[in-house]
């Protein structure tokens, strides 16, 4: 009894936490947009101060942490879920561009701190640098904000933007989860084509670590999806699915378990093509009507490829779902022709986003001819409702960008550009951050990564351009 | 095309530990340190042993959780982490075994080994409930096929103070083609595009107006994720793998592929009932018989499944039933009961096998309902058991074959009358009791010889109650033959019940003279005598038995008149509430 009590403690804490962090956000927020001493900020520094009244209540510590990529209340780790994951990386972000590893409310803090506080976010410009914390903490001295306590950033927090050496690792690290994985799943497709049992645990394990990758430096696993196959006897395209699939995961708020089991589903849900005829996949132009219906039934090959080789538990069950489900669209319009099947599961319906996706940004499927990032996007939107979950296909695009990573932009200047990275600011997604890759002369350059949304940089963005029209590759950028 | 080339992890472990040798040989490790790990090493063996061995309260298992708990947290204090290299059957900390056994059923470095971990870290902050955690994981002992391994299990767990390598951690991937190759460089590509768009000049910046709508989520949309969400988290997985085979079933034309999900079907049918899936498995036996039932089917489909439906009921599948029955709740009664009832006649036999080896009564009976029903139209399916050695299996058909009340199975059943084992005896005199056949009375005949007292009795009142005029004589042979003296006055009195029942007036002239009998040199007899011929009469009930009575009670003195006056007010009692009706 007393250890379901302490869960049900360690939940309010939970609760308490990520309002907490939301508070915090629109506190920034609001500081950017109104001038100081504007009543708008009152709200939410009286928000503030209630939530954290009510954690000294309950005798526990008033301070949110930056941990290995998680906030911290206390000591007690804060998940974010789908309502709250922009406020979580953006909260998480100003913190680390702060040098800021820790914000501490004493029980003596004022509203009047609080917004002092705030205010000097909007005052002090970071520089990639630990002086900047140095500033932020004498600028909280000359304005005698004694009720906060700020901690500065440890070594192992601290990833620099650019070429330094903990971006290169993250960036290593994501490459060998990318590639170890394609060779699981490589594994387990040509077992299966050979009609032979499904061992998964490796393919589990690399998924685990795609996870964690994932929750750590997100960016860089995307990235990573830019790669493209061009035939069937690479797996890109599952791997590709797998880490699009946990994207939106993450952000539908789903536990590692549940994640694990999301990207084995997504990963394998292609398992079915083993058993079509490989100049039908590999055909290079439009397929026959007798072809496309012969492709059309990997789904149900999938299934029986699946309870055949690797019988039935949990994690079958779910890859199963997967594979089944995931051309059937959100409103059954897709395939196979199943009158009885009535509901569509959350698994089936996040894959099937991930895989039109990369499906239609690759030259394998469909028509051939791949689509930009953008347009696919535009295509997939004027479809929600229809083929896609609407609000699913609204995390996706939080997640890889309303100009999706490895877009090609030209720009104001005259200079074409990479999106690198969305902005983790929701108010600019429209200004991801781009990589300049040729100058306003059309000479190829190696630039640096900046944010549009930068004033100072002086550039916007004037239109997508096709990057498989003028044959320039995107992929090398992020590999 | 990707080219893939790793080396072998056995070339790279060998060139680490090498190396890390190197390094160590390099450093000194202070022997107190050293000493300090080893106790840790040896203190978790011990606590991991004892997780297995006893439950999460017992007392010993928490004072060795204590000591590793300081044990632990003192070498983490001293040396902030505690890093332990994993060999097959060996735990090394900076290069000094601190923990080795060779039996593979036993050693923890063997465990953790297998399950491909090579170095395990436990770091300073480490908390007690993530010591208990780990242990919780390592200690237990899991089948080696299934997909939650430690390192599985340790990462959702998430101990933020113990984390692990892995062996293919130390695997290189060549990554060198990551795609299609593609020139170094993209100048040429890239003057492409820039003569290709026109009108640089004039390019004017665009804003792109995103609606808000597309990029945030409302209330509504927050709340159904949620929910979502946590249906999700609820669901059985089952439920969707099920639904997802009989939606292919239902329309699947290609026989091939219709045949193997019907075999598909059928195995899981049989692997749910193995598992005690009871009504996951009844769920999908209905709907492979309504599937048999579609119209729309080809004839060739109908075959397949009929074909398949058949060995439904295997030896095996009996034999799993009877495993889950006798070891486990999971199958309650009425589930068994709904899922024998799906099977049809074909598979009594595998059932009445199944009923064979139950040991739990409440679930024989449950078996015995149930075959009833199913046989009731075929109870020559139950006559091959007539003649099984297990005792219980033929007085459990005994028991059937009467309750289907078919008179076919007289002849089979009447085999048993001189069965060994009295309990199916007793089952065959139910029987034939319950059988209006002359022939069955016939047969009760032979029970008025058995050996049990309570059989010879039970058949003597049955013979009684019919009126089975035939078993008078017989039953009348009892009471001059040898034996008859040393039965005890209860079988006595039954026997002469009996005569009463069957003779009626005509035996009142012997139970008279039973009466009146003198015995000068033995009370004893005289007034079993009497017993005896009132018990008969007091069945009569006619006149003629009052009459001897009377004719008695007028001769007999003290206590042997009294019994008789109680048969004559019994008697008159009797004949006063017929007179009333």
């Amino acid at each position: 009894m007393s250890e379901m009590k302490s869960e049900q403690l360690e939940r309010e804490m939970i609760r308490i936490g990520k309002t907490l962090i939301n508070q915090v956000f629109v506190l920034f927020k609001t500081a950017q947009n109104y001038e100081e001493g504007h009543s708008a900020i009152n709200a939410t520094i009286s928000n503030i101060l209630k939530i954290v009244r009510e954690i000294h209540r309950r005798n526990e510590e008033a301070s949110l942490r930056v941990y290995g990529g998680y906030l911290l209340l206390g000591e007690l780790r804060l998940k974010p879920d789908a309502a709250g994951f922009d406020s979580f990386m953006f909260t998480m972000g100003e913190m680390k561009r702060y040098y800021i590893e820790a914000i501490n409310f004493t029980t003596s803090v004022s509203a009047e701190e609080i917004g002092k506080f705030a205010y000097i976010f909007r005052e002090i410009e970071p520089i990639p640098s630990p002086q900047t914390f140095q500033k932020f903490h004498q600028e909280m001295q000359r304005r005698n904000i004694l009720g906060i306590e700020i901690e500065s950033l440890s070594e192992e927090e601290v990833i620099e933007e650019g070429d330094s050496s903990e971006l290169k690792d993250s960036k290593v690290r994501a490459k060998k989860v990318y590639f170890q994985t394609v060779h699981a799943v490589s594994e387990v497709m040509e077992n299966a084509k050979m009609g032979q049992t499904l061992k998964l645990r490796k393919s589990k394990r690399v998924v685990q670590g795609m996870i964690d990758q994932l929750l750590a430096a997100e960016t860089n696993l995307i990235g990573l999806t830019t790669i493209r196959s061009h035939d069937e006897y690479t797996y890109n395209h599952s791997v590709n699915v797998c880490i699009l699939s946990l994207a939106i995961g993450q952000r539908v708020g789903l536990s590692k378990a549940h994640l694990c089991e999301l990207g084995m589903s997504a990963l394998f849900h292609d398992i079915g093509k083993a058993d079509i005829p490989l100049e039908v996949l590999n055909k290079p132009s439009e397929f026959s009507k007798e072809e496309w219906e012969t492709m059309q039934r990997h789904p149900i090959h999938g299934v029986r490829k699946l309870m055949k080789l690797k019988g039935l538990d949990a994690l079958s069950a779910r890859i199963i779902t997967g594979a089944f489900e995931h051309h059937l669209n959100y409103d059954f319009s897709g395939y196979p022709k199943v009158p009885s099947y009535k509901i569509l599961s959350l698994f089936g319906r996040i894959i099937s986003i991930s895989d039109c996706y990369d499906g239609l940004t690759s030259s394998r499927v469909y028509s051939r001819v791949p689509s930009p990032p953008d347009k696919a996007l535009r295509f997939m939107m004027s479809r929600a409702g229809k083929a896609y979950d609407p609000i699913l296909l609204k995390l996706f695009i939080n997640s890889i960008g309303v100009y999706p990573i490895g877009s090609l932009l030209l720009l104001s200047t005259k200079e074409l550009a990479v999106v690198m990275q969305n902005n983790p600011d929701p108010g600019k997604w429209s200004t991801p951050k781009v990589k300049i890759i040729a100058d306003a002369d059309g000479n190829e350059v190696d630039g640096e990564i900046f944010d549009i949304s930068d004033p100072e940089a002086g550039k916007a963005i004037v239109e997508t351009v096709d990057p498989q029209k003028y044959k320039i590759d995107v992929t090398r950028y992020f590999v | 095309m990707l080219n893939l080339a790793f080396f072998s992890e056995s070339v790279f472990m060998a060139e680490i530990a090498a190396e890390q040798k190197e390094n160590i040989e390099q450093q000194e490790v202070p022997k107190e340190e050293v000493s300090s790990a080893a106790e840790v090493m040896q203190t978790m063996v011990k606590t991991s042993k004892a997780f297995k061995m006893y439950l999460s309260n017992n007392p010993l298992l928490h004072r060795f959780l204590e000591e590793l708990k300081t044990k632990m947290g003192s070498h983490l204090a001293k040396y902030s982490e505690l890093k332990l290299d994993i060999d097959q059957f060996e735990l090394r900390y900076k290069g000094k075994t601190v923990y080795e056994n060779r039996d593979p059923k036993d050693s923890l470095a063997f465990k953790i080994y297998s399950d491909g971990i090579r170095s395990l870290i436990f770091s300073e902050g480490m908390e007690d409930k993530e010591i208990s955690d780990f242990l919780e994981i390592v200690g237990k002992d899991r089948p080696s096929d299934i997909d939650d391994d430690i390192v599985t299990l340790l990462w959702m767990k998430d101990l933020p103070h113990v984390t692990y390598i892995l062996a293919e951690d130390y695997l290189e991937f060549d990554t060198s083609h990551a795609g299609p190759t593609a020139p170094t460089s993209q100048q040429e590509n890239i003057k492409g595009l820039y003569k290709a768009i026109p009108t640089l000049s004039e390019v004017v910046p665009t804003p792109m107006l995103i609606p808000q709508n597309i990029l945030s989520l409302n209330e509504d949309e927050i709340s159904w994720l949620k929910k979502a969400k946590e249906l999700d988290e609820k669901r059985n997985p089952l439920d969707e793998v099920v639904q997802i085979l009989f939606s292919i079933l239902s329309v699947e034309k290609d026989f091939s592929v219709f045949g193997d999900f019907v075999d598909i079907t059928a195995n899981l049918i049989g692997n749910l009932i193995h598992s005690g899936d009871i009504h996951y498995a009844v769920h999908l036996i209905r709907f492979l018989r309504e599937l048999s039932k579609n119209e729309t089917l080809s004839s060739s489909h109908k075959d397949r499944l009929a074909k398949a439906m058949e060995v439904t009921v295997s030896e095996d599948i009996v034999k799993d039933l009877q495993e889950i029955i006798d070891t486990s709740d999971k199958i309650k009664p009425e589930s068994l009961k709904e899922l024998l009832l799906l099977f049809d006649k074909t598979a009594i036999k595998q059932i009445c096998e199944l009923l064979g080896i139950v040991q739990k009564m409440e679930m024989r009976k449950v078996i015995v309902d149930t075959l009833v029903e199913i046989g009731k139209d075929s109870s020559e399916v139950f006559y091959p058991f007539l003649t099984d050695n297990r005792w219980y299996l033929v007085r459990n058909a005994v028991i059937i074959l009467r309750r289907i009340d078919n008179p076919v199975s007289l002849e089979p059943v009447s085999k048993l009358i001189c069965h060994k084992e009295p309990r199916i005896r007793k089952e065959v005199l139910l029987y034939l009791a319950a059988v209006p056949d002359v022939k069955a009375k016939a047969y009760i005949l032979k029970f008025l010889h058995d050996e049990i007292s309570a059989l010879r009795m039970h058949a003597l009142k049955v013979l009684a109650d019919s009126k089975f005029h035939g078993a008078l004589k017989p039953v009348f042979e009892i009471t001059a033959s040898k034996e008859f003296d040393d039965k005890d006055i209860s079988e006595k009195k039954a026997v002469f019940e009996a005569l009463g029942e069957l003779g009626s007036d005509e035996v009142v002239p012997i139970f008279k003279d039973m009466l009146m009998k003198r015995y000068w040199f033995n009370k004893a007899k005289e007034k079993e005598s009497v017993v005896l011929a009132v018990a008969g009469l007091r069945k009569i009930k006619t006149d003629a038995a009052l009459n001897a009575l009377e004719e008695a009670s007028n001769v007999k003195k003290d206590e042997i008149k009294a019994v008789i006056t109680q048969a004559l007010r019994f008697i008159s009692a009797e004949k006063a509430k017929v007179l009333t009706k």
